[in-house]
C-alpha cells in the first residue's frame, strides 16, 4: 500500500482528517482484518477487534503523526493492542453481537478444512509473542520491517532477526 | 526436508482470508456508526451499540472512576450495576459476603462477596497497594491477574467455565473486579479456593495510552517491563449448595434437512442455559450460528446473550453443540419452556456460508 495515495493523510501537517476517515478505513481494513484473523480462533472474534480497532484509531485521531510510522503501522499497533485486551479478559465466549440478522453470528471451531490454517497459526501462536507477531504482521499484514518495529517496539534490525527465528522455528516444527 | 518458501507459501496461505460480505457489511456499519458520532463524545471509548447488546463486554472495559470513591465496596457495586444485566445483579445481591482480605508482595486483594449457582460463579474483589502506570492517552489500563478457582469437587474452572471481568478503579489505584465463571456448577455445598499467584498492571510490559496510539516519546520503543507481581494469595470460602436445576432433554425439530436438537436446560436464579446441537443431512455441524432468540417460560421471555463451543471435557466436545447463555435466571423451574430459532447459518464442508430459514421450536416441559 503506498500511503501517499492516501488523500486523507495531509504529508505535511503529518494528520489524519476525521471526515476523511472512511477512506483509511476503506484502505485498511482487510490489512487490519488479516491480522486479527490470524490472532484469534473465530471469524467473530477478528471483526469484533477490527470494529474496536477502528473505533479506537477514530477517537484518537488527533494523536496520529504520520512521522511515527504511518498510518499502517498505527492502525496496526492500535489492532494489537485490542487483540491484547482481549485476550487478557481470558474470554472464550463468542457473543451475539448485533440485533441486526446480517451481523449475528456465533462462529465456533474452525472447520475441518481449515486443518492446516489451524495448524500452522497455532505453531505462530507458540512462538514468543514478539515473533509471533512480527510473522504476522509481515506475512498477513504485508509491514516492512520498520513498520512492524513501531508496531510491537524494536528496532528494524531486531524485528528482522525475529522474523529469521520465527521463521526458523516453523521449518524446525514442519522438519 | 521443508524449505523456507514452503514455509512462508504456507503462511500466506494461511493468513490470505477476507470475511464474508456480510462480515464487511457489519463491520462497515460498526465504523460508519463511529464516525457519525458526535464530536464530543468521540474521546474515550463509549459504549457502541454492539456494547450495549453485549452487556457482559461492556463489563469487560476497565472502568476510571475519578473523585472521591470512598470503598472498594462501592467500586465493586458500580461494576456490577454498570453492567445492566439482571443475572449480575442477582447474583451479587444473592453473594455471600465475606470480607477476607491477604497480602502478600506488598499487595492487598480482598475478597468481598461470592455466589454460585448451577450455571455461574461470581466473586467480587478489590486489589490495593499497586500502581496503575500512567497513560498518556487517557486510556486507562486494565489489572492483569492469574488465579485458579476450585470448587468443592476439585474441579478447576478452566475445565468447566468460560470466565468473564468486570472491572473498575479509582484515582488511588484500588481496582475492584467482579469475575464470573459460567458453566455447569456442581451441585454440591463445600469449601470453594480462590488463588492469585500473580497481579499486576501491565503483564507484559505494554502500558495502554503510553507506549501504543500514535506514541511520540522515543522511549516508546523500548516498552516497560512486565509490572506483574508474584505472590500467593489464597481464599478459602464455603458456599451453599448452588442453585438452579439441570434438565436433560432430548427434543428436536426438524426443518427441511436441518436438525435442532436440544440435550440440556439448565435453569438458575441468574441465567438460563441450553445446549443445543445442529444436524444437516443427518450430519453433525460443528460450526453454526443462529439469529438472536430468546428462550420463553410461562409469561417471560429470557434473552440469549451469548454462547460458547463446549468445553474441554465436556460431554459435547466436539458434536458442535453451542450452550447459550441467557443475560437472566429465574428460581421458577416448572412448565413449559420453548426456544424458537427463526434462522441459521451454518458453515459447509466446503467453507460456505449457508443460511437456513425455520422457525425451530424446541419445547420442554417441566413438572
Amino acid at each position: 500500500v503506498d500511503e501517499d495515495r492516501i488523500p486523507a493523510v495531509d504529508a505535511k501537517a503529518e494528520r489524519l482528517d476525521a471526515s476523511a476517515f472512511g477512506l483509511v478505513y476503506q484502505e485498511h481494513r482487510l490489512t487490519v482484518y488479516r491480522y486479527l484473523r490470524a490472532r484469534t480462533r473465530t471469524d467473530a472474534e477478528a471483526l469484533d477487534l477490527a470494529a474496536d480497532t477502528f473505533e479506537r484509531a477514530f477517537a484518537n485521531l488527533e494523536r496520529f503523526r504520520a512521522r511515527d510510522g504511518g498510518v499502517r503501522a498505527w492502525l496496526l499497533r492500535i489492532a494489537r493492542n485490542a487483540a491484547i485486551d482481549a485476550h487478557r479478559r481470558g474470554r472464550q465466549t463468542v457473543h451475539i453481537t448485533e440485533a441486526n440478522a446480517q451481523s449475528n453470528r456465533i462462529a465456533v471451531e474452525a472447520d475441518r478444512k481449515e486443518r492446516e490454517r489451524v495448524e500452522i497459526l497455532d505453531l505462530v501462536g507458540r512462538l514468543p509473542r514478539d515473533q509471533g507477531d512480527a510473522l504476522l504482521l509481515r506475512y498477513a499484514s504485508g509491514l516492512t520491517a520498520r513498520e512492524i518495529g513501531i508496531v510491537i517496539g524494536k528496532r528494524e534490525g531486531a524485528v528482522q532477526k525475529q522474523i529469521e527465528r520465527g521463521l526458523a522455528a516453523l521449518r524446525e516444527a514442519y522438519r | 526436508m521443508t524449505t523456507r518458501d514452503e514455509i512462508e507459501t504456507r503462511l500466506l496461505r494461511a493468513v490470505e482470508v477476507a470475511p464474508s460480505a456480510d462480515g464487511w457489511h457489519w463491520l462497515d456499519e460498526q465504523v460508519a456508526r463511529v464516525m457519525a458520532r458526535p464530536a464530543a463524545r468521540r474521546r474515550g471509548r463509549t459504549p457502541s451499540v454492539r456494547m450495549l447488546l453485549r452487556p457482559l463486554a461492556v463489563l469487560a472495559a476497565f472502568v476510571l472512576l475519578t473523585g472521591a470513591v470512598g470503598a472498594g465496596l462501592n467500586l465493586l457495586d458500580r461494576t456490577v450495576e454498570s453492567s445492566g444485566t439482571p443475572g449480575w445483579q442477582t447474583a451479587w445481591n444473592r453473594a455471600q459476603h465475606l470480607d477476607i482480605s491477604e497480602t502478600d508482595a506488598g499487595v492487598t486483594i480482598t475478597v468481598e462477596r461470592a455466589y454460585a449457582d448451577r450455571n455461574q460463579v461470581l466473586v467480587g474483589f478489590t486489589v490495593a497497594g499497586l500502581e496503575p502506570p500512567v497513560s498518556g492517552t487517557g486510556e486507562p489500563s486494565a489489572l492483569d491477574w492469574t488465579a485458579t478457582l476450585t470448587d468443592p469437587t476439585g474441579r478447576q474452572a478452566e475445565r468447566w467455565a468460560t470466565s468473564t471481568t468486570g472491572m473498575a478503579g479509582d484515582e488511588t489505584g484500588l481496582s475492584a473486579v467482579v469475575q464470573t465463571w459460567e458453566g455447569e456448577v456442581a451441585p454440591m455445598a463445600g469449601t470453594w479456593v480462590l488463588t492469585f499467584s500473580s497481579v499486576g498492571y501491565n503483564g507484559d510490559g505494554f502500558v495502554p495510552g503510553q507506549c501504543t496510539v500514535g506514541a511520540t516519546d522515543p522511549e516508546c520503543l523500548n516498552p516497560p517491563p512486565s509490572g506483574m507481581i508474584d505472590g500467593r494469595w489464597r481464599f478459602e470460602f464455603e458456599l451453599p449448595t448452588p442453585a438452579g436445576s439441570v434438565v436433560p432433554a432430548d427434543v428436536s425439530d426438524t426443518v427441511g434437512q436441518a436438525t435442532l436438537r436440544l440435550t440440556e436446560l439448565r435453569v438458575s436464579p441468574t441465567m438460563v442455559a441450553a445446549r443445543i446441537g445442529l444436524a444437516v443431512d443427518a450430519r453433525q455441524v460443528t460450526t453454526w450460528s443462529s439469529l438472536p432468540f430468546a428462550i420463553r417460560h410461562l409469561d417471560r421471555s429470557y434473552t440469549v446473550g451469548s454462547g460458547v463451543t463446549s468445553f474441554a471435557g465436556d460431554p459435547g466436545e466436539g458434536t458442535g453443540e453451542i450452550v447459550f447463555f441467557t443475560t437472566a435466571g429465574t428460581d421458577d423451574l416448572a412448565g413449559r419452556w420453548e426456544i424458537q430459532i427463526a434462522s441459521l447459518t451454518y458453515q459447509s464442508r466446503d467453507d460456505e456460508e449457508i443460511p437456513l430459514s425455520g422457525p425451530w421450536t424446541l419445547t420442554v416441559d417441566v413438572p
